[in-house]
C-alpha cells in the first residue's frame, strides 16, 4: 500500500500554489488573475477509470488514483455540482473512536491523512483538531464507554475518560446537574478529532485531482452501466457514452440506483439525515460534543453558527429533507443540555440522503461484474472517512483487490456473517 | 411532516407512527433449505427504490395496528393505504408489487413451498 | 397485619387539589384511584354480546368513540381493545363479571388501574390549551362529546375523552408521565388562569 508523501506535488502540473505570496501578488491586480481551480472539460470517449459521484469520497478516489497509482486518464462524473450531496450537507465531524479493530483501522487511517491534508492539497480545509467528546448518560453507557475506551486505546488511538467536572471545564455551556432527564455522568474524549470545512474538502480534492489531469465532469448524470462478458465496459451518461474498463461508484444514498443499472442489489436503505445551524454568535463552544442517548451533537463553525445534528428520520427517502419531529426532538435535547441555546434562532435546516447498512459499516468492494467497484454504505458517518475512503478505494480500483484496511468491508460479509456492528459508535439513530 | 391516514383512526401526524420497512417480504418457512447467499439476500438485500415503495407502518401512539402504504420515496406522497395481509389496489402499487425482485427470489419460493405443504 | 396500605397517587406532591380563582379559564384536577381495565377481544358479535352482558352496554365498535353507562365509560382504543373506566374499587368486581360472561372466548381483561392516571380538564379555554400540545383537530366541527382519541399531548402519550360540549375532558396518561404532563398543563394554562380541584 502506497502512503501519500510530500513528493506527490512533483506529479502535478504547474498550477500556481496558494500561499501568502500568491495572495499578495494577486492583490496587486485586484485578484482578477486567479486561474480556475479546476477545468470544465468535455468528457473524453474513453478513460482508464471512471468515478461515478463527485462528492468528497469520489474526488479523493480520483486524486489518489492519479497521484499515487499512475492512472492518469481518470474522469469523475457528477450529476449536479461537486460536493452538492452529502459532502455539502454533513455536520463536519471528524474522529476515529470506533469500537472494532476493522473500524479503528479505516477511520484512523483517514484521521492520519487529515493531519497534513491541507498542506498536501495546498488548500485550506480548515481542519481543526478541537477534540470530540461523547457523553455517557446512564450506568449502562458508562460501562459501555469504558469498554470502548479500552478498545480504542488498544488500537493505539487517543481516547480519555472524563468526569462531569472535567466536561464542565471543557464545555462551559453544558448543564451537568444530576436533575436532567438524561444527566451527564461522564464522557470520553478524542483530542485529535474535530472538524473541517466540508465544502473545502470537495474543492481541495477537486483542485488537486484536476492538477493531476483528472477530468471533473459536472452536470453529467450516469443513466446506465454497460457490461459485456461479465466485465464493465463503460457508463452511459446524459453527455454520451464513456468507455472504461474500471468504474468506481461512490454515490452514497443513490448507490442502490447505480447498482440496479448493473443488475446488482445492495443491503442499503436510503434515509433522510437532517442538520441545522443557529444564527451566528460569538464563540461559546470550542469542541464537538456528541450524545447517543439524546441523539444530538453540537459544535460551532468558524462563522459562529452552532451546528447541530441528530438521528435519521425513520423512513426511506430520496428527497433530501426530513420532518419536523426530528428537529424538535434534537432541539429539546439541545436546550436541556445547553440552556444558553434556548435564546438562539434556528437559521437554516436541511437534509441529505444517507445510505445506511445493516451493520452501520461501509461497503468497499469488488462486485460480480469485473472492473465495477462500489464504495458506499457510510450512512451517517462518511465525512470523517473521506481521505481514508478515497485512498483505499483508489487502491482497490488500481489493484483490483482490496488492501488490508478495505478487505473487511466487502459485500461478501453479508453472506459470511462477518458483520462489523458499529451502531453504538455511529452516535446517531439508524 | 407526513400526514398518514390510519385505517381506523384517520389522518394523524407521522410522529404517532413507527416505520416498519419494506412490505411483502415473505419469510422462508424452511430456512435451512436456503444457501447462505439466498439467506443473505432475504435478510439483508434492500429494494430501497427511488419512487413507488410498498412499506409497513404501525400506529404506535394510537391504535397500535399495522397497515401497509404505497408511498413515493422521492415526493413523500402517500398513494394508497391498504390492510396488512392484502395487496395494493392502486396502479402504482400493483406495478411496484409485481415488478419487485422479491417476487422471483429464493426466499419467496421457499415461503410458498413451505406454506403449500401446511 | 396491623398496617392498612394507603394508596398513593403518582401525582402525590405534584398535583394540587385546591386553589386558584373561580374566574380561571382552566380547571385541572386529578381523578384519583379510578378503576381502569383494558378489555381485549375480537370485536365480533359473540364477544360484544358477552361484554354487553357484563358492562350494561356494548363496547363501541366505531373508532375513537366512547360509550358511557352510569359510572362506567368504555373507550375505543383499537378494533380489539377498549379502555374501561369505572369508580374507585369497582374494577375488581367488574373484571370478574366480564371474565365470567366472556367464558372461554379468546379475550382478556387486565387491571390497569395503577398504571394510568386520570385527569379532568374543564373550563372555557380547554380547547386552546389542548391545541398547544395536541395536533388533532379538536374543534367542535371535527370532535365532539363522546369521542376519544389516543394521541400525543406535549410529549406524552394520552387518551383524550371529550365529556361534554362545554370543554370538559378526561385525560388518561401513564403513571410515569403524569408528573411531566401535570407540569406541562400548569405551564400551558398560565395565560388562561388556572384553578385546581373540582370547584
Amino acid at each position: 500500500m502506497v502512503t501519500p508523501t510530500l513528493g506527490m506535488r512533483g506529479l502535478r502540473r504547474g498550477k500556481p500554489r496558494y500561499s501568502i505570496f500568491s495572495l499578495a501578488r494577486h492583490a496587486l491586480d485586484y485578484h482578477e488573475g486567479w486561474q480556475r481551480a479546476w477545468r470544465a472539460p468535455e468528457p473524453q470517449p474513453e478513460y482508464d477509470a471512471v468515478i461515478i459521484g463527485g462528492g468528497g469520497h469520489g474526488l479523493a478516489t480520483a486524486f489518489y488514483l492519479a497521484s499515487l497509482h499512475g492512472i492518469r486518464r481518470v474522469a469523475v462524473v457528477e450529476k449536479s455540482w461537486i460536493g452538492g450531496g452529502n459532502t455539502g450537507r454533513n455536520t463536519t465531524i471528524i474522529r476515529s473512536n470506533y469500537l472494532w479493530d476493522e473500524s479503528a483501522a479505516i477511520y484512523e487511517h483517514a484521521l492520519k491523512l487529515w493531519e497534513g491534508l491541507s498542506q498536501e492539497l495546498n488548500f485550506n480545509l480548515m481542519f481543526s483538531q478541537r477534540g470530540v467528546l461523547t457523553l455517557a448518560h446512564s450506568e449502562h453507557e458508562m460501562k459501555e464507554m469504558s469498554r470502548r475506551v479500552n478498545a480504542i486505546r488498544l488500537n493505539g488511538i487517543d481516547s480519555t475518560v472524563m468526569t462531569p467536572a472535567q466536561i464542565k471545564q471543557l464545555v462551559p455551556i453544558i448543564d451537568i446537574s444530576p436533575s436532567l432527564r438524561y444527566p451527564v455522568m461522564g464522557g470520553f474524549f478524542q483530542q485529535r478529532g474535530g472538524t473541517a470545512r466540508h465544502d473545502a474538502v470537495a474543492w481541495g480534492y477537486a483542485r488537486a485531482a484536476d492538477e493531476c489531469g483528472v477530468d471533473i465532469i459536472q452536470n453529467c448524470e450516469v443513466t446506465g452501466i454497460r457490461q459485456a462478458k461479465g466485465a464493465v465496459t463503460g457508463v452511459e451518461t446524459t453527455r454520451g457514452f464513456i468507455k472504461s474498463a474500471k468504474v468506481g461508484c461512490v454515490t452514497a444514498g443513490h448507490s442502490g440506483i447505480m447498482a440496479a443499472m448493473a443488475g446488482l442489489r445492495l443491503p442499503i436503505e436510503s434515509r433522510p439525515l437532517q442538520a441545522l445551524v443557529s444564527e451566528p454568535i460569538k464563540p461559546i463552544i470550542d469542541t464537538v460534543v456528541m450524545s447517543n442517548a439524546v441523539h444530538m451533537y453540537i459544535s460551532q463553525s468558524d462563522k459562529g453558527e452552532l451546528v447541530f445534528g441528530a438521528g435519521t428520520d425513520a423512513y426511506n427517502s430520496y428527497a433530501q429533507r426530513g420532518s419536523l419531529p426530528v428537529i424538535e426532538h434534537l432541539l429539546a435535547s439541545a436546550v436541556e443540555l445547553y440552556p444558553i441555546v434556548s435564546r438562539l434562532r434556528v437559521m437554516r435546516t436541511w437534509g441529505g440522503i444517507v445510505d445506511t447498512c445493516p451493520d452501520a459499516s461501509p461497503i468497499i468492494s469488488t462486485t460480480p461484474v469485473k472492473g465495477l467497484y462500489f464504495n458506499c454504505g457510510w450512512g451517517t458517518g462518511g465525512f470523517k472517512a473521506t481521505p481514508g475512503s478515497g485512498h483505499v478505494f483508489a487502491d482497490l480500483i488500481a489493484q483490483d483487490r482490496p488492501n488490508a484496511i478495505a478487505a473487511p468491508y466487502t459485500l461478501e460479509r453479508f453472506t459470511t456473517g462477518s458483520l462489523i456492528d458499529e451502531h453504538g459508535a455511529a452516535g446517531v439513530a439508524h | 411532516m407526513l400526514l398518514i391516514e390510519c385505517p381506523w383512526c384517520g389522518p394523524r401526524d407521522e410522529a404517532e407512527f413507527a416505520y416498519g420497512g419494506e412490505a411483502h417480504i415473505a419469510r422462508p418457512t424452511e430456512p435451512d433449505k436456503l444457501s447462505d447467499a439466498e439467506w443473505a439476500e432475504y435478510l439483508f438485500l434492500a429494494s430501497n427504490p427511488r419512487g413507488t415503495y410498498l412499506e409497513r407502518w404501525r400506529h404506535a401512539h394510537g391504535c397500535r395496528r399495522w397497515f401497509n402504504a404505497v408511498r413515493d420515496t422521492y415526493t413523500h406522497e402517500i398513494i394508497e393505504i391498504y390492510a396488512m395481509g392484502s395487496l395494493p389496489k392502486s396502479k402504482l402499487g400493483i406495478q411496484a408489487y409485481e415488478d419487485s425482485w422479491r417476487r422471483g427470489s429464493a426466499a419467496e419460493q421457499n415461503a410458498k413451498r413451505g406454506s403449500a405443504k401446511s | 397485619m396491623a398496617e392498612i396500605n394507603q394508596a398513593r397517587s403518582p401525582l402525590a406532591g405534584v398535583a394540587s387539589s385546591e386553589g386558584g380563582s373561580s374566574e380561571a379559564g382552566i380547571r385541572l384536577t386529578e381523578r384519583p384511584f379510578l378503576g381502569k381495565l383494558v378489555l381485549r377481544g375480537d370485536g365480533g358479535d359473540g364477544f360484544l354480546k358477552a361484554a354487553d352482558a357484563a358492562l350494561g352496554t356494548a363496547p363501541p365498535i366505531e373508532p375513537n368513540t366512547a360509550a358511557t353507562i352510569e359510572e362506567v365509560s368504555i373507550l375505543w382504543h383499537s378494533p380489539d381493545e377498549w379502555l374501561i373506566v369505572t369508580a374507585t374499587s369497582a374494577e375488581t368486581e367488574l373484571a370478574n363479571r366480564l371474565r365470567e360472561t366472556l367464558g372461554s372466548m379468546h379475550a382478556a381483561v387486565i387491571d390497569v388501574s395503577d398504571s394510568l392516571v386520570a385527569l379532568r380538564l374543564s373550563g372555557s379555554s380547554t380547547g386552546s390549551l389542548l391545541a398547544k400540545g395536541c395536533a388533532l383537530d379538536l374543534h367542535p366541527r371535527a370532535f365532539g362529546p363522546g369521542q376519544c382519541a389516543q394521541t400525543h399531548l406535549a410529549s406524552a402519550l394520552v387518551t383524550l375523552h371529550q365529556i361534554d360540549d362545554t370543554g370538559t375532558w378526561d385525560i388518561f396518561v401513564r403513571a410515569s408521565f403524569a408528573p411531566y404532563l401535570w407540569r406541562w398543563l400548569e405551564d400551558a394554562s398560565l395565560e388562561y388562569g388556572l384553578a385546581y380541584g373540582t370547584g
